[in-house]
């Protein structure tokens, strides 16, 4: 009898074990970005530079532009200032321009304001607001934000006009998550005492990373004197060097990149936040926020495998066997032209073989369940 | 045998489309050498619809083949039937590169402007579909378009009417309404030029759309982007839309060439220096040459890319025209790498058309850079100015000049100022002058002599946060004649929160648009004037907080004040110090001590 409890008992724990493996893996779909940068004038150009560095990073690492939410709240590519117009460089070398060919800001200049911000989360608007320019989350969605600015004690300044404190954040992601508009949620800061900003959260699924804690300065990494602005955050970029290795089948974790936040670098101290953070942070892959899913499934796959198998690269019929090629060549019309799997050939697409069965060893588990709940019960009688 | 039936299916589907009418793709690039080593590049692209009908509500088919999928439902979901879009930036200088290119068509005023011809049932229906309007087109081109609202909006009566010829052609279900806004502040940079690009078939990856590269447009000495959609119907009233996307710049090409050498300005170093010779020089003195006129202009170099191969999507070939002096400029084609001299079949126009996927890379040779065609006078010149100093009141001047010897010119003046300047039209004076003699007269606006200048205008005064002033003049100029209109204003008083973060740099106030027309009211030349800056009285914005510590510290002493009046009470020193006497500790102590001895000595008695 006794046995048979105790029995009972190690089995549980070894399904429930099993299960929390699995936990740690991301359950996400979709990934999308908020970058914010709130400060005004020319002499903010490092802010800028700071959140065109990770507009080009997520980017990089697979986020469609319809995915990221760009907040500039100035113009300094095209700024007579700028002796470089159309370029924003975060190196005094010169050698990666982040505004690029391509580039799309959602929110530029006067509309980057606290209410559009807080409405952006809350995905409150009018009936008139584009959809370009709004977050259109689900409760899949892993959303990485970013905010960059001059702030304070539980405070970041907008515009030099008006600010945002830890409380307004913190009440919109506890919105966000009541409205299931995020499944988890990357909060990155670097701003003076940035700390004290994610310190007021209460929401579930949220890791928060800044820059320095209560009564500590961040500072600019350095300056091109002949740009005659600070280009670049210490924070900022210490997390870009490390990022910069990042590919997107990475299996870096969150734990690798905290590993190198050291006050030497960053000549500050960076506050990690994981209480409110169910998974292990050497499990979380920084592709999980940084990156995008790029598993697709497709549909057709036999019809296209066959199609495949049946034609030679010109798109003319392969020859067969009389008897193969007389069944088949109904089917295949020869002035069609051969494709490839996806059209879109940027992304890194591959089939989703996954099974959708248990796999063995829970099988073989819950069949043990089974016999050992069946022989308690009859040992009951 | 079921996905062949599938298949036909679609492509009757897509003749039956084609058998209306069919969408099409132009491109064209136009370089000009202007004076001074400038170069003028306009690059055009027209793309044609497929028939369009709104109003057959059967057929919800609709099908984009070059057309651009994200523009399409915008302009049917607002009934936008016409709409025009500029991104400019810089001035252009009329004495040295003379008139604008398409005669102004096709240029914008300093930053974003646009307007559009919606249909609507009533006013305030079409008033909500302009906002709508905007605020798509903000998503879609990356513009804070969206700040566009009723403040800000008129609908002109002479200038920027529609040039669609639907209007005429197909009887409407609805009104037409014309709305105008701008936003003069708006900077104009990539995140535009991606979308503009984005709206093109080949996306900026091949033809002439692959020389457009953000760090080149945007290092112009002026640039104008403009996006114009119009209706146009044939005979048949099979209605398509016309769009035209164009893209204007003057490069000053001694400085991108310079700029490739050394991306920031350097001075000379003296072995390059040219000096005049005929003056004192030595390894001090140098009286500086004009830039050599020995000039090679390179795409790759103007441009950073050079053209990558045809558009496969075009119905005619694209084409490379350069407007040059034969004689002296000498225009080479290099198909990848492999130097070819243009065809030169006309003198006045050699263009090369583009075939094949090979690069091409268009060279612009000459050691005669000061000769270029000659420059075409635009019809009026014009130029706009604040007067006045005062925090609460200003003026407002207006020059043009008619250039002309012989010939007078009608044009229409549009300007819309924004509800915080409080136009005063009873003050408009005009002045003219005689260009050659210098006499001048004035006539007020009171005076009626004014018509035969002046003969019609209309003005819709501002309303307080409601809508602009709007003024539109239309204007008669003698030839040899210059004209001076100027007028006075108030500044008005924002209320704290309108004031944007920056107010200190002062409130642009939008381009004027000038619209020279013939004697047949035909539009044959349009100019926009430069925005103006108007400096209004700005608070200091740290005053709330000045107030609440001032009132605090108010506060502070008051209560201390009456706090001690209330619980203390004013004595002499006399009266203290008896009250001390008879309070001190020592008295205090022993008269506990009596008490308390008192108390022994009662329970002893008991």
């Amino acid at each position: 009898m006794k046995i048979l409890y105790i029995l009972l008992g190690i089995l549980c724990c070894v399904a429930a074990s099993s299960n929390t493996d699995d936990d740690q893996k991301s359950t996400h779909t979709n990934n999308w970005a908020v970058l914010v940068s709130s400060s005004r004038f020319w002499f903010n150009y490092r802010h800028m530079a700071n959140v065109l560095s990770f507009y080009r990073t997520v980017k990089r690492l697979g986020i469609p532009d319809s995915q990221i939410i760009l907040m500039m709240s100035d113009d300094v590519a095209c700024n007579p200032r700028n002796a470089f117009p159309g370029s924003v460089f975060n190196n005094k070398d010169r050698a990666l321009d982040l505004y690029g060919d391509n580039i799309e800001v959602d929110y530029r200049g006067y509309e980057v304001t606290v209410e559009n911000f807080i409405r952006l989360l809350t995905d409150r608007w009018g009936p008139d607001h584009p959809r370009s320019k709004r977050l259109l989350t689900d409760e899949n969605s892993n959303i990485f934000i970013y905010l960059t600015g001059h702030g304070g004690e539980d405070f970041l300044k907008f515009q030099d006009a008006e600010e945002i404190s830890s409380y307004d954040i913190a009440d919109a992601f506890q919105q966000m998550a009541e409205k299931k508009r995020y499944n988890e949620i990357f909060f990155m800061i670097d701003t003076c005492q940035a700390n004290t900003m994610y310190s007021k959260f209460y929401s579930p699924n949220i890791l928060a990373v800044g820059s320095s804690r209560l009564d500590e300065s961040s500072y600019s990494h350095h300056s091109d004197t002949e740009l005659g602005v600070a280009v670049i955050d210490r924070f900022t970029y210490y997390n870009l060097e490390f990022l910069e290795q990042i590919e997107k089948d990475s299996n870096k974790t969150m734990a690798d990149l905290f590993e190198t936040y050291t006050f030497e670098d960053i000549h500050s101290h960076a506050g990690i936040r994981t209480d409110l953070y169910n998974r292990n942070l050497s499990k979380v892959l920084l592709t999980d926020f940084f990156g995008n899913v790029q598993k697709v499934e497709v549909g057709n796959l036999e019809d296209d495998l066959l199609y495949l198998a049946m034609t030679n690269e010109d798109g003319s019929p392969k020859q067969f066997s009389a008897q193969l090629s007389q069944h088949r060549q109904t089917n295949v019309s020869s002035d069609r032209k051969p494709r490839p799997l996806n059209k879109d050939s940027s992304k890194e697409n591959y089939i989703n073989l996954e099974s959708t069965e248990p796999p063995l060893v829970r099988k073989l588990l819950i069949a043990l369940l089974l016999v050992s709940t069946l022989g308690f019960t009859y040992t009951l009688k | 045998m079921l996905r062949n039936w599938g298949f036909w299916l679609i492509v009757s589907q897509f003749s039956l489309v084609f058998c209306n009418q069919k969408g099409s793709f132009k491109e064209r690039l136009d370089f000009t050498p202007l004076p001074k080593n400038n170069l003028l590049a306009s690059f055009n692209f027209e793309i044609k619809s497929d028939t369009v009908n709104w109003y057959d509500t059967s057929s919800t088919y609709s099908h984009y083949t070059v057309f651009p999928k994200s523009l399409g439902p915008i302009l049917e979901d607002t009934k936008t039937r016409e709409l025009h879009l500029r991104f400019s930036q810089g001035w252009w200088d009329s004495e040295l590169w003379g008139s604008l290119p398409q005669n102004g068509s096709q240029s914008g005023g300093t930053g974003v402007e646009v307007w559009a011809v919606i249909e609507a049932d009533n006013k305030t229906e079409a008033e909500g579909e302009w906002i709508h309007l905007v605020n798509s087109l903000s998503g879609l081109f990356c513009a804070s378009l969206n700040f566009i609202d009723n403040v800000i909006t008129t609908n002109p009566v002479y200038s920027l009417q529609p040039t669609s010829n639907f209007i005429n052609e197909l009887p409407t279900e609805g009104d037409l309404f014309l709305f105008r806004s701008a936003l003069p502040r708006e900077p104009v940079c990539t995140e535009n030029l991606t979308p503009f690009l984005d709206l093109l078939p080949s996306k900026g990856k091949n033809g002439l759309s692959s020389l457009l590269n953000g760090h080149k447009v945007y290092d112009s000495q002026w640039n104008s982007m403009s996006i114009d959609v119009e209706t146009n119907c044939d005979d048949e009233l099979n209605c398509h839309y016309d769009l035209k996307q164009n893209i204007h710049m003057i490069v000053n090409t001694k400085r991108v060439l310079s700029k490739l050498r050394d991306p920031l300005p350097v001075p000379t170093p003296g072995n390059e220096l040219r000096c005049d010779r005929t003056k004192k020089h030595d390894a001090y003195y140098c009286f500086p040459l004009v830039d050599s006129t020995d000039i090679k202009i390179d795409m790759r170099e103007i441009f950073g890319n050079i053209i990558n191969g045809e558009n496969t999507v075009t119905t005619e070939k694209s084409r490379v025209c350069a407007h040059t002096v034969p004689e002296v400029w000498k225009v080479l084609a290099k198909v990848n790498d492999y130097d070819s001299v243009f065809a030169y079949s006309e003198v006045q126009e050699p263009c090369y058309e583009i075939s094949g996927t090979d690069t091409l890379n268009i060279e612009l040779k000459t050691d005669r850079s000061d000769i270029t065609l000659p420059l075409k006078e635009p019809p009026l010149v014009v130029s706009r100015s604040l007067t006045g100093y005062s925090q609460d009141s200003g003026g407002l001047r207006i020059d043009f000049r008619n250039p002309s010897d012989s010939e007078e010119v009608n044009f229409v003046y549009y300007q819309s100022t924004p509800w915080y300047m409080k136009t005063y039209l009873h003050t408009l004076k005009m002045t003219l002058t005689n260009n050659t003699s210098g006499e001048s007269f004035v006539i007020p606006i009171t005076d009626r002599s004014i018509v035969s200048y002046l003969p019609e205008f209309y003005y819709e005064p501002m309303i307080d946060r409601v809508r602009p002033s709007h003024l539109e003049l239309k204007l008669v100029l003698p030839p040899n004649f210059s004209m001076r209109l100027a007028y006075k204003f108030d500044k008005l008083m924002l209320k704290y929160a309108e004031y944007p973060p920056d107010a200190n740099h002062g409130f642009e106030i939008e381009p004027a648009i000038v619209t020279v027309v013939d004697k047949f009211n035909k539009v044959i030349y349009e100019a926009r004037t430069t925005p103006a800056l108007l400096t209004l009285p700005t608070p200091d914005f740290s005053m709330p907080y000045n107030v609440i510590i001032l009132t605090s510290t108010v506060m502070a002493l008051a209560f201390g004040g009456i706090f001690n009046l209330i619980v203390k009470r004013v004595v002499t020193e006399e009266q203290a110090e008896y009250y001390y006497q008879q309070n001190s500790p020592k008295l205090r102590l022993r008269r506990l001590i009596a008490r308390i001895s008192a108390k022994f000595q009662k329970k002893k008695a008991d």
